[in-house]
This record gives C-alpha cells, sequence and structure tokens, in this order.
C-alpha cells in the first residue's frame, strides 16, 4: 500500500526528466550545422518548396512552439520519419527492441553471476588468491574495448577454431526465428518447445553477451565484495557468531541478503553502459539491434533516425533504473517511505 | 636534572613523502608507469616510430608481423607499429582535453551549486541530472551526430557527458568542508567567496577529483575510439586506435588479425594503466576498501 504510493509518486517525477531528456534530444537537432531545410530536401529544391516544407516542420516558428510541436509528437508516439527509408523511427526501433533487450538481459545475467560469487567469494578470503584474481579480471574487463575482444574473439572462435556461431544475426536463417510470442528467441523457442530454434540462438548469443557482459562485471564485483564484507562486519553478524551460528549460515541466511542490496543499485548504474556498449558489440556481430539500425542511420546521415535512437534508449534506461530502485525498496525493509 | 631527548622530526620534502606512499601501492605504481611509457612514446612518436603515420607503402600491403614492420602493415602499406605509436598522440589528447574540460567545467558548476545553494543550486543539479539521465556513450554519439565528426566535436562531446561526475563530487565536497571550522573562519574573516573557494575549498577536493579523473580518461578514451570506430569522431585515414582497429575490420575475416590486434592491444593497455592508477589511490584513499 505505502510502496504503491511511493511507486505512483516515482513514477510520476520520471515527467519532468523525461521532459529534460526531450529537451536535450531536441536541442542536438538546433546544434547540426547547416540549413536543416536542405538536410530534408536535398539541393534541387525550388525557394517556394523549402518554405513550404520550412512551414510543414514549423521551422518558421520560435524554438519553444517547435519544441512543444516535437514534445506533442512524443507524446503520440512519432519519433519522427527516417530520412533513408521513410519508415517511422518508432516503428523501425520498436521491431529491433527485443533483440537488443534480449542481449543486453543476458549479458547482465551473465555478468551477475560471475561477479557476484567472486565478490563474495573475495570478501570472504580478503586479500586471498580469489580477490587477486577476481580484481586483475574486473581491471581486464574495463580497460578492453568490447568492439576489439568481440572481433578479435569471434576471429578466434569462429574463423580459426570453428567453435562458435558465425556473428552474423540473433539465430542460423536455416533454422529460423521461433514463433513469436514475446519476440525474445531463447525465451520463444523453450516457451514452443522449439529445441532446434533454442540451441541456435543459443550459440548465436553467448559470445556478443559475453563480450558486452564481461565490460561491466568489475563495478558489480566491486558493490558485492564491499557490500558482504560490510555486512560481515556489521553487529547482528558478530552476535550471531557469538551466539554460535555456522559460518555457512552466517553467509547464506543473514548476510547474503543485506549484501545483494547495493548490487540491485549498481545493475541499475551499469545498464547504461550494457545499452552504450550494445551499439558497437551489435555492429560487430550484425545482431538485428537498435544498435545496429542506429549504426546503419550514422552511415546514411539519417539524423532523425539517430535522434529517436537516442530517446529510445534513454528512456529505456530510465524505466529499467526505475524498476531496479523500486524493487530495492521492495526487498529493503529499512528504507522508511 | 632530567633530560629528555625529543624525538628528531624528520623533515621530508613533500616529493619524497608521495614517492614513499607510491612505493608501498605497486597497483598505483604500475598503472603510473604504464601511462608514463605511453605518453613518452606518444609525444616522442617521430623519434620512436620508424615510419610516418601516413607514410604507405604500396609494394607492402598486408604484410604479417615481421623485423620490417613490426606490427604488419595495413591494405594501404601504413606500417602498423608507427601508426599505434603516433594514434597515442590524438587519444591522449581527447582523454586529457576531454577529462580537463569537464573537470573545469563541472568544477565550476558545482562549486557555484554549492556556495550558491536554493534556487541555483536546484536548476544546476537538476540539468545535471538530464545530463546523467542518457547512458553516457548514447549522448556522447547523439552529440557528435548531430556537431559532425571532428577533433574538437568529439573532445565537446566526452566533456559534456563527464561534467555532472565533477559537478556532484565538487557540489558535495563544498556542502562538507563549507561547515568546516576553519571555512567558517575564513568566511566570518570577511573573505570573498571565491578565494574561499580557491584556497580553501579546492586543495581539499584534490584528491578524490584526482582519483575521479584518471577513471573518467581511461573511460574518454574507450568512448573516443568507440566513436570513432562506427565512424563518429576522428576520420579515416588519420591514425587512432578506433579508426584503425575499423580499417582491420574487413580482414580480420581473411585472417590479417594483426590489423585490428595491435591498435586494440594499445586502447586496453592504457586504460588499464589509467584504471590501476585510480584503483590503487581509491585503496589508499578509502579505508572502506582496505
Amino acid at each position: 500500500m505505502k510502496l504503491g504510493f511511493y511507486a505512483g509518486r516515482r513514477i510520476l517525477l520520471l515527467v519532468p526528466v523525461l521532459l529534460g531528456v526531450t529537451f536535450i534530444t531536441f536541442a542536438l537537432t538546433r546544434i547540426i550545422p547547416g540549413d536543416p531545410i536542405a538536410l530534408i530536401s536535398g539541393p534541387y529544391v525550388s525557394a517556394d518548396r523549402k518554405a513550404e516544407i520550412r512551414h510543414a516542420y514549423h521551422l518558421d516558428r520560435p524554438f519553444y512552439v517547435q519544441y512543444g510541436h516535437y514534445v506533442d509528437d512524443l507524446v503520440h508516439g512519432n519519433l519522427g520519419t527516417s530520412i533513408v527509408s521513410g519508415q517511422t523511427v518508432a516503428g523501425e526501433l520498436s521491431r529491433r527492441f527485443t533483440a537488443t533487450f534480449e542481449l543486453t538481459t543476458v549479458a547482465l545475467l551473465f555478468s551477475v553471476l560471475v561477479a557476484v560469487p567472486l565478490g563474495i567469494l573475495a570478501a570472504l578470503k580478503r586479500n586471498g588468491w580469489v580477490d587477486g584474481v577476481s580484481r586483475v579480471v574486473g581491471v581486464a574487463g574495463i580497460s578492453v574495448p568490447v568492439f576489439w575482444s568481440g572481433l578479435m574473439l569471434s576471429f578466434l572462435l569462429f574463423y580459426k577454431w570453428k567453435v562458435a556461431s558465425p556473428p552474423f544475426g540473433r539465430i542460423d536463417p536455416q533454422v529460423g526465428a521461433p514463433r513469436h510470442l514475446t519476440g525474445f528467441y531463447l525465451v520463444d523457442s523453450l516457451l514452443t518447445g522449439n529445441w532446434a530454434a533454442f540451441r541456435s540462438a543459443f550459440a548465436a548469443i553467448w559470445l556478443p553477451a559475453f563480450v558486452l557482459g564481461f565490460s561491466v562485471m568489475a563495478p558489480i564485483m566491486r558493490i558485492a565484495r564491499q557490500g558482504m564484507i560490510e555486512a560481515l562486519e556489521s553487529p547482528p553478524t558478530t552476535a550471531l557468531r557469538a551466539l554460535g551460528a555456522k559460518p555457512a549460515s552466517i553467509v547464506f541466511r543473514h548476510s547474503l541478503k543485506n549484501a545483494m542490496l547495493p548490487v540491485i543499485t549498481m545493475i541499475a548504474i551499469v545498464y547504461g553502459y550494457l545499452l552504450g556498449g550494445s551499439v558497437l558489440v551489435e555492429t560487430i556481430f550484425s545482431w538485428p539491434g537498435m544498435g545496429l539500425y542506429v549504426y546503419n542511420s550514422i552511415a546514411s546521415s539519417d539524423f532523425p533516425a539517430v535522434q529517436g535512437f537516442i530517446l529510445y534508449a534513454t528512456t529505456m534506461y530510465v524505466v529499467v533504473f526505475l524498476v531496479l530502485d523500486l524493487l530495492y525498496l521492495a526487498l529493503d525493509p529499512r528504507v522508511k517511505y | 636534572m632530567l633530560e629528555v631527548e625529543l624525538p628528531r622530526i624528520r623533515e621530508e620534502r613533500p616529493l619524497a613523502i608521495g614517492w614513499r606512499r607510491l612505493r608501498r601501492n605497486p597497483v598505483t605504481l604500475a598503472g603510473l608507469v604504464i601511462v608514463l611509457v605511453v605518453t613518452v612514446l606518444a609525444v616522442f612518436a617521430p623519434l620512436v616510430a620508424p615510419y610516418g603515420p601516413r607514410e604507405g607503402n604500396a609494394a607492402a600491403t598486408l604484410r604479417s608481423p615481421s623485423f620490417s614492420h613490426l606490427f604488419g602493415t595495413d591494405s594501404i602499406g601504413f606500417d602498423i607499429f608507427s601508426r599505434t605509436i603516433y594514434a597515442g598522440r590524438l587519444d591522449l589528447a581527447i582523454a586529457f582535453g576531454a577529462v580537463g574540460i569537464a573537470l573545469a567545467v563541472g568544477c565550476l558548476f558545482g562549486a557555484i551549486a554549492g556556495f550558491l545553494g536554493r534556487v541555483v543550486d536546484e536548476v544546476v543539479m537538476r540539468l545535471m541530472d538530464m545530463l546523467s539521465a542518457f547512458p553516457s556513450f548514447i549522448l556522447a554519439l547523439g552529440v557528435v551526430a548531430a556537431l559532425g565528426p571532428s577533433l574538437v566535436n568529439l573532445i565537446a562531446a566526452i566533456a559534456l557527458v563527464n561534467v555532472p561526475v565533477y559537478a556532484r563530487l565538487l557540489r558535495s565536497r563544498v556542502l562538507t568542508v563549507k561547515e568546516a571550522q576553519y571555512v567558517r573562519a575564513a568566511t566570518a574573516l570577511g573573505l570573498p567567496r571565491r578565494r574561499v573557494l580557491l584556497v580553501h575549498v579546492l586543495p581539499n577536493s584534490w584528491a578524490p577529483i584526482f582519483v575521479q579523473s584518471t577513471l573518467q580518461a581511461g573511460y574518454a578514451i574507450l568512448e573516443a575510439a568507440g566513436l570513432s570506430f562506427i565512424g563518429l569522431g576522428i576520420r579515416v585515414p588519420r591514425a587512432e586506435w578506433g579508426v584503425m582497429i575499423n580499417m582491420g575490420l574487413q580482414y580480420v575475416v581473411s585472417g590479417q588479425w594483426w590489423i585490428t590486434f595491435f591498435p586494440g592491444m594499445a586502447i586496453a593497455l592504457t586504460v588499464m594503466g589509467f584504471n590501476l592508477i585510480g584503483d590503487g589511490l581509491q585503496d589508499v584513499l578509502d579505508p572502506r576498501r582496505r
């Protein structure tokens, strides 16, 4: 009940944040050097036609009126029209959304499943060898550019050793996509019992997800380690120890939950890095998501598409952040709201 | 009469103290050595590199690493070893430039917000919130896509996404230090705010700002190389690590791995150097991390 009230307030608070975001994406169109009309219409257009276009795009009005029209369009789900394909940008992005969401989610799962246990082990044996190794792995992860590690790994694993699937897309075209239920190939193929599709989708996703997930392991590991250390050194834990609780019970039954709460916040933070990295990783693996779309749009100077992507991805990030924040609140008994 | 021999206090010069602390912190030292080596190589590139950054040899294209071309050559016949060294100039310039600008602008905003408080604080910090609502790579991508790819625009974009980090950092420092005795004393003595800020607040905020900057510099290189890789930023065929990886992209399939491998290693090593400095210093500064 109280949580519901708080959640409602948090969702309302999204409105000013998103307005600010739209203001910045709107401002981006204003800093494009040169005449915007020439950009839209091309060079071979009469002055009359140019004036028409100027009017149609509200470019003859002051900027706050233009901004108003922009927000009005957005509220109606209109992200503009791609210069290259003539399709609506919102439609193009929505079609690719699940591919990107599936990739970033699997990358995140991989990252958490490796980083959290490593962080906990590192906390239990501080300055031991696990601590040292996890630190090296973490620093390597945040230092290696994803577009390079993706390239080099697919060179070794696919071209040289033939153990990975080709870095082209989400599924072997001969297998074909599973029946559309959620849009996530791994989930859809499982739900429909389509094992061939599941195997092919998994073979395609594990390498890009590994490359992407590896790049955000360090912060998750660090926060898990720190959370565990703090939980182990807290007064309740000392009391438990004095009462003769078994070490395993202290770690798993009592400390783990408290240690994991800050991990949720860190996941929310690194999700932005995952979205940014997905542009590069999707390019390397020809992954048909929003990142590959924006890469192609950049190559063809399709600015409305790029602008739409920025807004779409940022909204996605803000929403993921909110959901994780609410999850944190639901799990943490200490927070009073 | 009782004679007490007072222990002699050894006076050490600040540099000596710094060195002693650094020696006890091998992680930072390793990072420092890496960054220094890369910087020296970049600065003295013309002396170290056997070829120029755009000195193509049409008779020797796509050669694998050998004694005459340590890292091999690319499809134009450029020497990868020489270009990898020259590229350090651009990538380090972008990192230092972007982080330097972000530091100056961000600290200014943070100081203004922290000192003036109220409406100014609210406006500045909400503005920073808007900027940090974007995934930073994606905002930088948008800014360069709008302004057009160039060195200056790339630096501006990366500086912009880093501004909120410094604004928040300095604001929180100002808010903490503002209540400290010596700052209240300085204010009570009637020193102008600007002086209080420069003489009392900034020197006390040096450490966290420096640590943050090393980490940001590492990430700035990744962002710059990533943006140049997708065609936003430095353009082909200039010597920049991301551009070089891009130029080798199509040849990875046919087995010419060295075109991409070496510039990528250069990025990884340099960024790791910055991260090690920051990571090691954080251990020293943050008692919780020991």
